[in-house]
């Protein structure tokens, strides 16, 4: 237990928090939950600052604090915040962030255009042969059949959210994005964990085409997508996940996925493999769910990109088109 | 009986909810447990399981909800309360009971007198965390995996440049001054030394030489990269060198997957000298280069055991590559195996949870036989290389790629139970398994496939199938598990239990050969 009264120094801070941060001046939080080593602070206006400790990755609107672990914070709890420093209730102590290096949660720009074959490859052996309870493991079904992998038994979220989300992509394929918006009412909010499992994997096909070269928020058609799904987001899932997804619809994500959308975007393998295991071991499901957005988004990447890649892809993993309605109807 | 818990705004971590409804679906009667935040879609699932009810109404994406159904003769809504409570709790407690040192330096202080490091950490932090014990004088037993050659490599040149051991990464068994490390067995003491670059492999051969009535000394593990070329097996030499001048130590054995050739003449140069006798398994290796540097060559795990017994007690070391029971009580059991199948049962399912006994079962099958696996002899028979189901298979459900972001199968049976339930099926011939005991694996690991056997048979019954079950146990009679009882738990599912993992192999290959598959 850390003892009372302390003087904890945040290492890390995103950007988008300090400027936030720096405008409002003081600011009292309450308490929204407490982990082992992340709080989640909350203004009166809705906005979710989001503290870790030691081992975690910065997160959009949140500040690694090293030391941070086991506070007693309970719900409802206040935190006020002035000239820098968060006070922590019943004289626990004080969070400085003076001295905190601010850090960007997004990518410089579009991903990079490299060859992604083996890296998607790689994605989605490591997801099948790793259920971790949430909805990764349908990779070994959708989107569509890349390579007959082993039979798997399918656990009851991914027995359940199958056809929905086979419908999704189906439509994401087709680059028709109002219908893929409307469709994923059948998604947001749905599965095991804090962050619901489809709102993982939200998270991962929405940084996907945020980052996609040509397409992104300023395309119309993208932008009206991540608007309704924002929207449904706020309406169908917790207010945690709303956050990640109300990130996500600006390009903002933790490091490690934003490392992730880079070296999957570029073909980095060599990066790629180790950030695999780390989101893997991400929370119970979220890395693993996430990771198969971000597989599935890469995949339906739409036409003038997917022109350069979808050859290669194809010609080792022969069928991967149009494979939907099948397995949906079989 | 359906009932339902409900935490206004409540927030529990993913992992924590995980494990809370894994362990109240362990409760007897209960049937089925869904946790998670109260969204509609999530409501939807509960309907469509039959479990939704009026108070489910209520609840919001901000509320944690579990629902389960349970059969009310076996088990109450008291007791499903009392596991959450328990679980929740328990995390707890975890953090908050006795005080656990959060550092190297503050474990120190609570234990000055320490002498060795057990270091388990995410693997980019391990090499820093090892170097900084390997500089403040204590051996290291890494068990992380995930850390760079390159670290490895400089973490072993710093524990050599100090005289101390280095044991990793990716180091799952040792046994120091007695004191089992991680996955080890609990054996006797004696006069056997043992330097290892294999888990499994390592607890086979101590079980079986405390099964012969002998113990150990000493038991290194090195990690299994030490014998490559790159690391130049600095390890396994520090060891021998450390077993050589260790006056409790008489016999010494090796044990590792094929050595890189300079690592093997660096190894087979230092033992030209030795005074101490030294068997060798390195798995599938060269037994003709064993004897030239003066070192006794073994045929198995378990023959390795038998020739360091056999030598520690001056008796002539002689192949071992049968069985312990007489001729025709193989030739029973093989017959009472054919017995249980039909002509179209042709297909051997080995799952394993050791990598080593996998290995030495691959490696001894696959020499007649087509048999597909994740560490497959030669890269045609990898596993994703089996047209759908019809083939042989062994697989090593340890490796990574079946172990990410889920406890080793020795720990938890389930990666195991699932595989059973998603392959054993009606062409089925021939199923082959290890039952890994001692301290670090499951508590019960012999029910788990106990369990997953009798399921499997009344699957099959349907269409008057049925399975030869083969299966050994690596554990001794002082292990927590209860070696006999597991034994007999087996032998009531049905399972021919052999006393080695080698002599399980063999007897597969005999009803595999008998049955023409």
């Amino acid at each position: 237990m850390t003892g009372t009264g302390q003087s904890f120094r945040a290492e890390e801070m995103a950007l988008e928090l300090r400027d936030f941060l720096s405008r409002r001046q003081d600011i009292v939080f309450q308490v929204h939950s407490a982990f082992k080593k992340a709080v989640n602070l909350l203004t009166s206006d809705r906005v979710l600052v989001t503290l870790v400790g030691e081992g975690r990755d910065l997160t959009p609107m949140g500040a690694v604090v090293p030391k941070l672990h086991n506070l007693l914070l309970p719900g409802g709890s206040r935190v006020s915040f002035s000239e820098g420093v968060f006070s922590l209730p019943d004289n626990q102590g004080v969070i400085d962030t003076r001295g905190a290096v601010a850090r960007h949660t997004r990518l410089p720009g579009p991903l990079s255009a490299g060859r992604q074959d083996q890296v998607l490859a790689l994605i989605r052996d490591k997801l099948a042969a790793a259920d971790k309870g949430g909805i990764a493991s349908l990779v070994t079904v959708l989107p569509g059949k890349e390579k007959k992998l082993p039979p798997a038994p399918l656990n009851m979220y991914s027995a359940f959210i199958l056809k929905d989300l086979g419908r999704f992509l189906q439509a994401c394929q087709e680059d028709d994005l109002d219908r893929a918006a409307g469709l994923a009412r059948a998604l947001i909010g749905f599965g095991p964990g804090l962050t619901p499992s489809c709102d993982d994997f939200m998270t991962g096909i929405l940084l996907s085409f945020y980052y996609l070269p040509g397409r992104g928020p300023e395309e119309h058609r993208t932008a009206c997508f991540f608007g309704q799904i924002e929207k449904m987001a706020l309406e169908r899932t917790n207010l945690i996940s709303y956050h990640m997804i109300r990130h996500a619809v600006r390009g903002h994500a933790g490091l490690l996925y934003l490392e992730a959308l880079r070296a999957a975007g570029a073909g980095d393998l060599a990066a790629m493999g180790p950030v695999i295991d780390r989101l893997l071991d991400f929370g119970a499901s979220s890395g693993a769910d996430f990771l198969y957005g971000l597989y599935c988004g890469q995949i339906l990447l739409p036409k003038p990109l997917a022109a350069v890649h979808r050859p290669v892809f194809n010609q080792e993993f022969p069928g991967q088109a149009g494979d939907f309605t099948e397995k949906m109807t079989g | 009986m359906i009932k339902t818990i409900i935490r206004e705004n409540a927030y529990y971590d993913s992992v924590t909810l995980m494990l809370i409804s894994r362990e109240m679906k362990k409760l007897e009667g209960v049937e089925e447990v869904l946790a998670g935040m109260g969204t509609d879609l999530n409501l939807d699932l509960v309907k469509m399981l039959d479990m939704f009810l009026p108070e489910l109404e209520k609840v919001t994406p901000n509320d944690l909800f579990i629902a389960a159904k349970f059969d009310e003769s076996k088990v109450s809504m008291d007791d499903l309360l009392a596991s959450f409570e328990a679980q929740l709790n328990s995390k707890k407690e975890a953090h908050a009971g006795q005080y656990q040192p959060p550092t190297l330096r503050s474990a120190l202080k609570l234990m000055p007198d320490a002498r060795l490091a057990q270091i388990s950490i995410p693997g980019q932090y391990a090499a820093d965390e090892a170097e900084n014990a390997l500089r403040k004088g204590l051996h290291v037993m890494l068990f992380s995996d995930n850390v760079a050659l390159e670290d490895e490599l400089r973490l072993k040149k710093l524990a050599v440049e100090k005289g101390l051991l280095m044991m990793g990464p990716d180091c799952g068994t040792a046994i120091i001054n007695g004191v089992p490390l991680c996955f080890a067995n609990a054996v006797r003491r004696g006069r056997i030394g043992l330097v290892g670059a294999s888990g499994t492999g390592t607890q086979e051969i101590t079980v079986r030489i405390h099964q012969l009535g002998e113990g150990l000394s000493q038991v290194i593990g090195t990690g299994g990269r030490d014998l490559k070329e790159e690391i130049g097996g600095l390890m396994m030499i520090q060891g021998i060198q450390a077993l050589l001048a260790d006056p409790e130590t008489e016999v010494i054995v090796l044990v590792s997957k094929p050595p890189a050739p300079s690592v093997e003449k660096k190894i087979y140069g230092l033992l030209a000298g030795a005074e101490k006798p030294v068997v060798i398994d390195f798995i599938g290796g060269q037994a003709e280069s064993v004897k030239k540097a003066g070192a006794i060559p073994c045929l198995s795990l378990e023959d390795a055991a038998r020739k360091a017994v056999a030598v520690l007690r001056e008796e002539e070391p002689v192949d071992f590559d049968g069985f312990d029971l007489p001729p025709e009580e193989i030739d029973r059991l093989v017959r009472e195996a054919l017995a249980r199948l039909k002509p179209d049962q042709k297909y051997l399912r080995a799952f394993y949870t050791g990598g080593t006994l996998a290995d030495e079962a691959i490696k001894y099958l696959g020499a007649e036989h087509l048999i597909y696996s994740n560490i497959p002899l030669t890269p045609d028979r990898a596993w994703d290389k089996l047209e759908g189901r019809a083939g042989h298979i062994c697989l090593d459900l340890g490796e990574d790629q079946f172990t990410r972001g889920r406890p080793h199968p020795m720990i938890d049976p389930m990666t195991r139970t699932e595989f059973f339930d998603a392959w054993l099926d009606q062409s089925t011939a021939l199923v082959l398994v290890d039952v890994v005991l001692g301290y670090g694996s499951h508590e019960d690991p012999a029910s788990a496939v106990a369990e997953s056997i009798e399921k499997a048979r009344r699957k099959l019954q349907a269409s008057g199938r049925d399975l030869a079950v083969v299966a050994s146990i690596t554990g001794t009679d002082q292990d927590p598990q209860d070696l006999e009882k597991s034994k007999k738990v087996l032998e009531e599912a049905g399972v021919l239990v052999m006393p080695s993992n080698a002599q399980a192999v063999r007897l597969a290959d005999r009803i595999m050969k008998a049955a023409g598959i």
